[in-house]
């Protein structure tokens, strides 16, 4: 095992193609609690039970395509979270939910911005891990931001997921949508627009209590 | 994103518009930011990945099934750049047919297409076109120059003004030599053959033009066998020679009246050659003509292919108005029906040799080829004695009492005989008496029939022999009196 921890997703992959299973026990140390969190974020609380099989089979798509897998200009992660995409597009029509991957729910050209008020009260992101009121606030807006996130059309939650939490560029957020480049971008800023006002609509009682 | 405010120095360097650090820090803690799969599903997904390894370590050889293949390969070609560049081709595909299925002469370069058609130019040609040039009308000079250099043009264009009757200045440049003709047809048609388009208009004419080619081809040889067993002039009955037909006044003839000699030989043809005591020699031979008539109209046979090619290039009417000779009087000059005799054409209308071309070109190769040899002018017969040996069974003789009697061999002979004779066929306008009654002629008029149905009348008169194909015109050959006796006599009576 320890032979791989220096070597690229790709090459774990054709590794693993050749016949060699801990390449793949690699890849997967490396990725399952992104992806994990990624598919369980995406599906939303009404469908997190569901999280666990679109996980499964999203490593099994892994394993059964390691023969005629190939870097295609992606890497191995952004194909990797794009089955995932898939497999949670399916599990929600297949649920009965719209999916509009196309939908941008934009009034018009620009996104709504917040008002600024609302933001000048929040701590700021340290890189640390933050103590005592700060780590309470930031609970808080990651719960709030989880309720809101499902607000968001599945479109614009995958992009910001992908670009904010797994830290995907933006071409790479492209890619694994299957969108161009500008099209994730529009997607992102109006997801990033709806989640600011989320977001500050519900820290705003807290200033009073000087947050 | 707020970068000023009371906390603006907390604010950290946001990478982009589209990055929000207070949204990432709020993810980050956010309470499934340390959620990880059950281990039971690790285990499962382990297990099942090294179980896959095996098994592709056992078989490491294994080439992708057809299915993956085909999968793979429809995923290719679903992708945006290669559907795009698939769609293209399709769309230049489907607009090169669009273009292709142009006519020949439009979809052609006219400068490549007169070059090469100057090429082919032959020197008997050349000069044709020089003494034409001399002798053509200011009319013609005033042409474009291309016009006239170009004999692909001049064989589309309709046969008015060369071909008209001029009997003062003839045009000879619409008489070109047959030999230079045929090549020349040939050659076109050669030419022609890279770039055959999947048009009618194209197979019409190419056909139009290769089958007169192939029959002057084979009326030359003919022609030679006919030498060869042509008898000595003290055998033959019949002056058919040019010498015989020297220009006596009573004897003068337009060349359009004259038989052609355009011998289409068949195996009827053949197995009477080879009988014994032939009354005449086979062959036929050109009357004088005079010079302004001769000039001006096609020679028989060999201008034939010329004046086909054209018929079917013009269209209906135009082959209609070609189905005229250009020198000699209609009346004179109708053509004998091609097919006129057996098969299935010997129940069809009347119909001019034009627009049989153009009805066999447009009803397919099947039909391009009758069931009996089309009759040449020089032999109208000869179909029928085709037909009377390849259908002995269908063929009859109507006696005088009103039945019917089988063809036999003697009446074939007979039959034979009579062509054999008429060495000089002119087109005529009177229709044997097929409907008189047969005691008014008891011995001269013979009524053939075919499946039931009036097959050709074969009438011996006094002055000669006339022959009606009933489908065509009929046909006189003038004949001694001597020879008519004879034919009378000859004529076997009906088998008991």
């Amino acid at each position: 095992m320890a032979r791989t921890d220096d070597l690229p997703d790709d090459a774990l992959m054709s590794a693993y193609a050749r016949g060699d299973a801990a390449a793949f026990e690699q890849l997967y140390a490396r990725h399952q609690a992104g992806l994990y969190r990624f598919i369980r974020r995406l599906l939303g609380s009404a469908l997190s039970a569901q999280a666990d099989e679109v996980f499964q089979d999203t490593w099994l798509k892994v394993v059964h395509a390691r023969e005629r897998w190939a870097p295609q200009g992606a890497t191995f992660r952004t194909w990797l979270f794009t089955l995932a995409h898939h497999r949670v597009i399916d599990l929600l029509r297949k649920s009965g939910r719209e999916v509009a991957l196309d939908a941008f729910e934009g009034d018009g050209d620009e996104p709504w911005q917040p008002d600024a008020e609302a933001w000048q009260h929040w701590p700021a992101p340290a890189g640390a891990a933050p103590q005592g009121e700060d780590l309470a606030f930031w609970r808080r807006a990651g719960e709030k931001l989880l309720f809101c996130l499902e607000q968001l059309p599945l479109a614009q939650r995958s992009a910001f997921l992908l670009h904010h939490d797994d830290g995907l560029a933006l071409d790479e957020v492209a890619r694994a949508l299957e969108v161009g480049f500008e099209t994730a971008k529009t997607r992102l800023r109006y997801a990033m627009s709806k989640l600011r006002t989320c977001m500050g609509a519900y820290l705003e009682p807290l200033q009073p209590g000087g947050a | 994103m707020s970068d000023d405010g009371p906390r603006s120095r907390t604010t950290p360097s946001s990478p982009g518009p589209e990055h929000d650090a207070w949204l990432r820090e709020a993810l980050r803690h956010a309470p499934d930011a340390s959620a990880s799969p059950p281990p039971s599903l690790r285990e499962s997904i382990l297990a099942e990945a090294r179980a896959a390894a095996r098994a592709g370590w056992a078989r490491p050889a294994a080439a992708p099934s057809l299915l993956d293949r085909a999968l793979a390969f429809w995923s290719w070609l679903a992708r945006p750049q290669v559907a795009a560049g698939f769609a293209s081709v399709m769309a230049a595909t489907l607009v090169g047919m669009l273009w292709w299925d142009r006519p020949m002469d439009e979809a052609m370069l006219p400068a490549s297409s007169s070059r090469t058609a100057d090429q082919a130019r032959t020197p008997a040609q050349d000069a044709v076109s020089v003494a034409s040039e001399k002798q053509s009308p200011p009319a013609a000079a005033g042409k474009p120059a291309s016009q006239l250099a170009d004999p692909r043009r001049e064989s589309v264009s309709p046969p008015t003004t060369g071909a008209e009757p001029r009997p003062t200045t003839p045009a000879p440049a619409k008489a070109a030599p047959p030999s230079a003709t045929a090549e020349t047809a040939a050659k076109e048609a050669a030419r022609k053959q890279p770039y055959a388009r999947a048009t009618d208009d194209a197979r019409a004419r190419s056909a139009a033009v290769a089958e007169p080619a192939a029959k002057t081809e084979e009326a030359k040889a003919a022609r030679k066998d006919d030498k060869l067993q042509q008898p000595p002039p003290s055998m033959a009955m019949a002056p058919p020679t040019r010498a015989a037909a020297t220009p006596t006044p009573g004897t003068l003839r337009p060349a359009a009246e004259a038989p052609s000699p355009f011998p289409a030989r068949s195996p009827v043809e053949a197995d009477a050659a080879t009988r014994p005591a032939p009354l005449v020699a086979a062959a036929p031979s050109p009357t004088f003509t005079p010079p302004s008539v001769q000039q001006a109209a096609p020679e028989p046979g060999r201008a034939e292919p010329f004046a086909l090619a054209k018929k079917a290039e013009s269209t209906e009417k135009e082959g209609a108005a070609a189905k005229s000779r250009p020198t000699a009087p209609a009346a004179e000059l109708r053509a004998p029906a091609t097919g006129a005799l057996g098969g299935a054409t010997l129940d069809s209308s009347e119909a001019s040799a034009t627009g049989r071309v153009a009805a066999q070109n447009a009803a397919g190769p099947a039909a391009r080829q009758p069931a009996v040899p089309a009759p040449s002018p020089a032999r109208p017969m000869a179909p029928l004695l085709a037909a009377l040996a390849s259908e002995e069974t269908l063929w009859s003789r109507r006696l005088e009492s009103g039945e019917s009697a089988a063809v036999d061999a003697a009446l074939r002979a007979w039959l034979a005989q009579v062509q054999s004779a008429a060495a000089r066929w002119e087109a005529s306008e009177r229709s044997a008496r097929r409907d008189a009654p047969a005691a008014s002629f008891p011995t001269t008029i013979l009524r053939l029939e075919r499946g039931g149905r009036a097959g050709a009348v074969m009438q011996i008169e006094d002055g000669g022999v006339l022959f009606d194909p009933l489908s065509g015109s009929a046909w006189f050959a003038p004949l001694p009196p001597e020879v008519v006796a004879r034919l009378r006599a000859s004529l076997p009576p009906a088998p008991r």
